[in-house]
């Protein structure tokens, strides 16, 4: 299909779409057959809406829906007749029809029966490659290099379900102009990421007048779309004053000591962008805490946690992109200009709380099939996919690690067979615990057929012989 | 004989209820996963070789070849129970 014309069907789509609600789609049959919609589809649509044969209607958009999903039907038909017609050129009947059975046959030998250990293939299609994989890998993405851990480390950690990865970062996508416009694209990067007093000026404490100057860099300034009193109000909502005070007054319970020592900053505005900031207190401790403050506390601008911000151009389509080193998924998403559908984290968790689990399922699977595909590894999809399964079917992320999935309850001969088995044997008498025997280690342990494959299989004696013959012991 | 089984809807007699059963065995039996056939002709092989009078006609000297073969004839008194997985 052509892009136009998929450009056109979902412009049909949407005007359907939009703000339809159930009460809105409420449209009699009658009015449906008035307006040239077949009888056929009448009947569907009206199914799709719960049969109410009564109620208002927006009658336009029913229709120009039906319209886009006949235009589509009618284009994907032709389009497979084509296709069709192609083969057929080259091939009989009987022979198309036998690669269609062919096709099919695979698909099902494809398929796992019931009782297939699916866990222990999955886990064993992936810990294979995973011996073929570097142990410490850093990847580059594009030239502002922003690095990210890739290989067994990255598997690892995403299995282990880690608050934070230990290279966070996203990607950002574009939506409109910014996504066309480098200069937009840039101008939005800026915004995002975060800026300190430090990328933007110069910070010294100088002990001849007791006070910290910051000059500031007006080309970076510019760059940054930073103005100065935007700077100047960030540094006088510092304050200066000891910390002793603040705990004593907390644990005294009184809230008047707090502030007792602290002062409000008072800033000097002198020429050629430079600022004065004078210590209240004059002792050398206070003039270099105050540099401190200045140089690594005060964020002027970006989102929180946004280290980096990197303009790349993508190369299949040509639109612009965000890369960021550091993740706030959040507050990114909530940036005018970011296309919050195409925006991505590589940090699961955060997918999870801002998205929800079904995302967060969704971007293990991303992220575990890019690391092993970056690696030059195949690993069927899905594999992976029923690991993120049992990973967030809680409807939580869990983590996998040496005892299996975290919260699994195991049993105490497992336990046993696993480590220190006098230890838990111990235990698990003292508590009084008790095992059910069902996983395949304790069947194996005491020596009974473990409930998997034929192991599985409860055998009965057939009431009705079958076809040729009647059956015994009826 | 289907017939009957639905006309009978409601008030389902001994008879219909034996025949809800045959026609569960119907669609169990040809659903039979790998699993549930290697253990079906194994239990099957198993009696053969033990001496049980072999329910068909055949050539075949080995317990496992007749076993096959009569679980491919249909018959082989055995089925399988299956429950809801835990």
């Amino acid at each position: 299909m052509k892009k136009e014309e998929a450009e056109e069907i979902a412009e049909l789509l949407k005007d359907g779409k939009g703000d339809f609600t159930v009460a809105e789609l409420t449209v009699g049959r009658e009015e449906l057959l008035e307006s040239g919609i077949e009888e056929a589809h009448a009947a569907d649509i009206l199914k799709m809406l719960g049969r109410r044969e009564e109620g208002g209607l927006k009658l336009a958009e029913i229709k120009s829906r039906v319209n886009a999903c006949e235009q589509l039907s009618e284009k994907i038909k032709s389009e497979l007749n084509e296709k069709l017609r192609a083969v057929r050129r080259r091939l009989s009947a009987e022979k198309l029809d036998a690669i269609l059975r062919k096709v099919e046959a695979k698909y099902e030998e494809a398929k796992v029966e019931p009782r297939e250990a699916v866990g222990i293939v999955a886990a064993q299609s992936i810990g294979e490659p995973g011996t073929q994989m570097t142990l410490r890998t850093f990847h580059y993405a594009g030239v502002g290099a922003i690095y990210i851990t890739l290989g067994l480390p990255r598997i690892i950690e995403i299995v282990d379900a880690r608050k934070k990865p230990s290279t966070p970062a996203m990607k950002i996508k574009l939506a409109g102009e910014y996504a066309t416009d480098k200069n937009k694209a840039v101008q939005l990067a800026m915004e995002i990421e975060e800026t300190f007093i430090k990328d933007i000026a110069k910070i010294e404490a100088s002990p001849e007048d007791m006070s910290v100057w910051v000059s500031l860099n007006e080309r970076e300034l510019e760059r940054r779309n930073i103005g100065r009193e935007e700077v100047v109000a960030k540094l006088s909502g510092l304050s200066t004053g000891t910390k002793a005070g603040t705990k004593a007054g907390t644990k005294a319970g009184t809230k008047a000591g707090t502030n007792e020592k602290e002062h409000a900053v008072e800033i000097e505005e002198t020429g050629a962008g430079r600022l004065r900031i004078p210590v209240q207190t004059k002792s050398y401790h206070e003039l270099l805490r105050l540099e401190e403050k200045v140089s690594s506390k005060l964020a002027v601008k970006g989102i929180n946690g946004i280290k980096r911000a990197i303009v790349r151009k993508d190369d299949a389509d040509g639109e612009y992109i965000i890369y960021t080193e550091g993740s706030a998924l959040k507050k990114v998403l909530e940036v005018p200009g970011v296309d919050f559908r195409r925006t991505t984290t590589n940090n699961i968790a955060e997918i999870a709380e801002v998205l929800g689990i079904e995302a967060a399922r969704n971007a293990i699977i991303e992220e575990m099939m890019e690391t092993l595909d970056e690696q030059g590894l195949d690993v069927d999809a899905r594999h992976v996919t029923l690991i993120a399964d049992a990973m967030t079917m809680e409807g939580e992320v869990k983590s996998i690690g040496r005892h299996g999935l975290a919260g699994g309850k195991s049993s105490v001969l497992s336990r046993a067979a696993f480590e220190v088995t006098v230890d838990n044997l111990l235990a698990a008498a003292l508590h009084g615990e008790r095992d059910e025997l069902r996983g395949v280690t304790e069947n194996v342990i005491v020596g009974q057929p473990i409930k998997l494959g034929t192991g599985a299989i409860e055998l009965v004696a057939r009431r009705s012989g079958g076809g040729s013959t009647q059956a015994k012991g009826q | 004989m289907v017939e009957v089984a639905v006309k009978e809807e409601g008030k389902k007699g001994r008879r219909g209820k034996e025949e809800e059963e045959e026609k569960e065995e119907e669609r169990v039996k040809k659903n039979y996963t790998k699993y549930e056939k290697a253990r079906i002709i194994g239990a099957r092989a198993l009696q053969i070789a033990a001496g049980a009078p072999v329910l068909i006609k055949t050539e075949k000297m080995d317990s496992i070849e007749i076993a096959v073969e009569e679980f491919e004839k249909d018959a082989i008194p055995i089925t399988v129970k299956r429950r809801d997985s835990r």
